[in-house]
C-alpha cells in the first residue's frame, strides 16, 4: 500500500519495524525499569529471575525482542561502560516434541550455531591460558564434573573442523553410535541434568572474570517469552522444566539473569504461575515487571513516537502536527475510545485508519468525523 | 463396590493423568463398580478423534490412536451397559436436561436407575458444569446418588493412598493441562474464523476473557451465518470451561488448596 500521500513511508502501527531495528516508542517508565534490571544485572553478580507479566498484547515480546538486539546490547555495554555487550537470547516457549527442556537447551544452542560456540568457547581458552596455563580445564572440571560431559568441551575448543558436524549432533540430541565412537564420547547428553549442566558450564566460562581476566560477556540475558504455555505441558513435563530452571540457576549462580514473560489468562493468575514453578524456583523471582495498560498522555506519546520514528515519514512533520496525518481531535478520540488500551490494540486501531486514509481517494487527513465514520468497523465504541 | 458412571471427556482424561503409579482410570475401576452408558463409549470415539492430534502435539500422551482405542476398547468393553435407558429417561423428567448433551443425559439416567435397582448411591463423575448441576438436582431429589469432578477423584485418591504432595500436584497439573489444551484449541479456531485473524479487534476480548463484548463485538461482524453461529460457539465454549465454576477453576482451586494443606 502506499502511503506517500499521507507523507508516510510505511505504515509504522505494523508488526516490523521499518528500519528494521527494534524502536521504542512512549512509555518510558516502563522502559526505565527494564533498563534498570538490565543495568543491575550488569553490575552485580547474582543470578536471578525477573518476571515480566501483563495482558495480551501489552508489549512483552516486543520488549523481549528489543532488549536482546543487538544495538541495544552496544547501548548497555556503553551505559555500564564495559568492554563487551551481555549475551542475550530471545527464546519462544520451549514446545514438547522431545521434552521441554531439551527444547530450551537446543534454543540456547540454535542461538549460537555450533561454529559460534566453539569459537566462543576457544577465545575463551586463548584468553584464560594466556593467563595461566590449565586453567581453562581446571574451570571446565569445576563447572562440570562429568567426564563424557568435559570431553564435549574440549572437543569443541580443539575445533577440528572434522568434527564440529558430529559434534553438532551429540549437543542437538541426534547423535549416533557412530558419531559418540568417532568422537570418543562414551554416552549422549540426555538427561536434564546433562542438558543444564552444559548450558550453564558455556555460560559460567564465558562471564569468567577475574583481576586478570575480562569476560567475554559480563552478563547472560536469557528471555524466555510465552511462559505461561507451561500450562499446556502435563504435570511431568512442568516438573521437569521447574527443575531445569532451578539448576540453570544454582549451576550458574552469578552473571545470569533470566526474563519470563508471563500472560495473563482468564484461567491463570500471576499467583499460579508459582503453582508450576514450585518454590525453588519461585523464591529467586527477585522483581516483577508490569506491563500495564498505559494512561491516555502515555498512549499519546507513543502514537506521536511511531509516527516520527526514523524513517517514518518521507519529510518531517510541520511544526505543531506531530499527530499528521491524524488531526490532534481525531488521536483524542481513538485514545479515550480504544480498548483494551494495549500497545497491540492501539496499533491494530491506528494502522486500519491509516490503511483506510491510503485507499481512499482525496484523503489526506485523518479528522475526527472520518474517525466516527469508521469506527464499527474497526471496533471502537465512541 | 459402590457404584460409579462417568462422563465421556472426564473418562478419556482419566487414561492419561497418573496418580502416584497407577492411571486415574485404573484406579477408578479397582475402587470402583463402573457403569457406562453406550452413548458414553460412543462419544469418547468422536472426542479422541478430535483431541488426539493436539494431546500428542503438546507431549500430553505418547500412544499412537489405535492403541488408546485398544486400550479403551479393553477397560470399557465389560462396563458397558446396552440395556434400555427409556423407563430412567422418564423418571428423571420435571428437570431441564434440554441442554446436556446426549451422553451426560444417559449417564444421570442410568445412576437414577441404577440407584433404584441395586438400592446404592452412585458416585457420578462429571466435569460439566451444567451436567454436574442438573444431575446434583435430582439427585438430591431422589437421594440416588452423588457428582464429584476429576480433580476431588485425584485428590481423594491421593489421600486414600497417603501419596506425596508433589504426586497429588504433578496428577492435578496434568488433568489441568488437559483442559488448557482445549481451551487453546478454541482459541486458535476462533482466531482463524475471525477476519483479519489475531489482528482482529475482537480477539484481545476473547484473550482477556471479555466474552460478552466479544460476542455483541461478533454480532456486528459482516460474516456469513454459519461462520457467525461457529464464532458464537466457541465464544460460549470459552466461557463455560473459564468461568468461575469450570473444571478448570475447580481444578486450580483443588491445587490452591492442595499447597495450603499439610498432608
Amino acid at each position: 500500500m502506499d502511503y506517500s500521500k499521507l507523507n508516510l513511508a510505511d505504515n509504522p502501527f505494523t508488526a516490523t519495524p521499518i528500519s528494521g531495528r527494534p524502536v521504542w516508542c512512549g512509555m518510558q517508565k516502563l522502559k526505565a525499569d527494564l533498563e534498570r534490571r538490565l543495568q543491575i544485572s550488569l553490575r552485580t553478580s547474582p543470578s536471578s529471575i525477573i518476571l515480566n507479566w501483563g495482558n495480551y498484547g501489552s508489549g512483552k515480546t516486543h520488549a523481549a525482542k528489543f532488549f536482546t538486539s543487538d544495538l541495544t546490547l552496544q547501548d548497555a555495554m556503553a551505559a555500564a561502560g564495559l568492554p563487551a555487550p551481555p549475551l542475550a537470547f530471545y527464546i519462544g516457549f520451549p514446545r514438547v516434541d522431545r521434552g521441554a527442556a531439551f527444547n530450551l537447551t537446543s534454543s540456547i544452542i540454535g542461538k549460537f550455531g555450533v561454529a559460534d560456540f566453539a569459537s566462543k568457547l576457544q577465545q575463551t581458552k586463548t584468553t584464560l591460558d594466556a593467563v595461566s596455563v590449565g586453567l581453562f580445564a581446571n574451570l571446565l572440571q569445576e563447572y562440570c564434573d562429568d567426564s563424557e560431559l568435559q570431553k564435549i568441551f574440549h572437543k569443541l575448543v580443539q575445533g577440528d573442523p572434522n568434527d564440529q558436524d558430529k559434534i553438532g549432533r551429540v549437543l542437538f540430541g541426534n547423535s549416533s553410535s557412530a558419531d559418540l565412537r568417532e568422537l570418543q564420547i562414551s554416552r549422549k547428553p540426555d538427561s536434564v541434568a546433562d542438558l543444564c549442566r552444559l548450558v550453564t558450564t558455556a555460560f559460567n566460562l564465558f562471564t569468567y572474570r577475574s583481576a586478570q581476566i575480562l569476560p567475554l560477556h559480563p552478563a547472560i540475558h536469557l528471555w524466555i517469552d510465552e511462559f505461561e504455555d507451561i500450562a499446556s505441558l502435563s504435570g511431568k513435563e512442568q516438573d521437569a522444566l521447574a527443575a531445569y530452571l532451578r539448576n540453570l540457576i544454582d549451576w550458574c549462580p552469578r552473571y545470569m539473569t533470566m526474563f519470563l514473560n508471563f500472560t495473563l489468562t482468564p484461567v491463570q493468575s500471576l499467583q499460579d504461575l508459582g503453582l508450576y514453578l514450585g518454590d525453588a524456583v519461585t523464591s529467586r523471582i527477585r522483581h516483577r515487571i508490569e506491563f500495564a495498560e498505559p494512561d491516555k498522555p502515555e498512549l499519546k506519546a507513543y502514537v506521536r513516537e511511531m509516527l516520527n520514528a526514523p524513517g517514518v515519514r518521507q519529510q518531517p512533520a510541520a511544526e505543531g502536527d506531530a499527530f499528521a496525518p491524524f488531526d490532534a481531535t481525531a488521536v483524542d478520540l481513538i485514545v479515550d475510545s480504544v480498548s483494551p488500551r494495549t500497545p497491540r490494540r492501539v496499533n491494530d486501531v491506528f494502522s486500519s485508519y491509516l490503511d483506510i486514509a491510503a485507499e481512499t481517494d482525496g484523503m489526506v487527513r485523518i479528522t475526527e468525523s472520518i474517525v466516527r465514520q469508521f469506527a464499527a468497523d474497526i471496533g471502537l465504541t465512541l | 463396590m459402590q457404584p460409579c458412571i462417568i462422563d465421556s471427556c472426564s473418562l478419556l482424561h482419566a487414561f492419561h493423568v497418573q496418580v502416584g503409579v497407577a492411571s486415574l482410570s485404573d484406579l477408578v475401576a479397582k475402587h470402583f463398580d463402573v457403569v457406562l452408558p453406550r452413548t458414553i463409549l460412543q462419544e469418547m470415539q468422536t472426542v479422541l478423534g478430535r483431541a488426539h492430534r493436539h494431546w500428542k502435539e503438546r507431549g500430553l500422551v505418547v500412544e499412537e490412536f489405535s492403541e488408546i482405542r485398544r486400550i479403551h476398547a479393553a477397560w470399557t468393553a465389560p462396563k458397558c451397559f446396552d440395556g434400555d435407558l427409556e423407563l430412567e429417561m422418564r423418571s428423571v423428567g420435571g428437570v431441564d436436561l434440554e441442554h446436556l448433551g446426549a451422553g451426560e443425559v444417559a449417564c444421570i439416567a442410568l445412576a437414577r436407575g441404577i440407584s433404584d435397582r441395586e438400592v446404592s448411591y452412585v458416585v457420578f463423575v462429571t466435569d460439566d458444569y451444567d451436567a454436574g448441576e442438573c444431575a446434583k438436582t435430582i439427585f438430591d431429589k431422589y437421594q440416588c446418588g452423588m457428582v464429584i469432578r476429576s480433580a476431588d477423584l485425584i485428590t481423594f485418591f491421593g489421600i486414600r493412598f497417603k501419596l506425596a504432595k508433589a504426586e497429588v500436584h504433578q496428577s492435578l497439573r496434568t488433568l489441568i493441562s488437559f483442559y488448557t489444551g482445549v481451551y487453546e484449541s478454541l482459541l486458535q479456531e476462533a482466531k482463524s474464523l475471525l477476519p483479519g485473524s489475531e489482528a482482529s479487534y475482537i480477539y484481545p476480548f476473547i484473550q482477556a476473557g471479555d466474552l460478552d463484548r466479544a460476542k455483541q463485538a461478533i454480532v456486528r461482524l459482516p460474516l456469513n451465518a454459519a461462520t457467525r453461529t461457529r464464532l458464537t460457539t466457541l465464544v460460549e465454549d470459552v466461557s463455560a470451561l473459564t468461568g468461575d465454576k469450570s473444571i478448570l477453576s475447580h481444578s486450580f482451586s483443588r491445587l490452591r488448596e492442595l499447597e495450603r494443606l499439610q498432608l
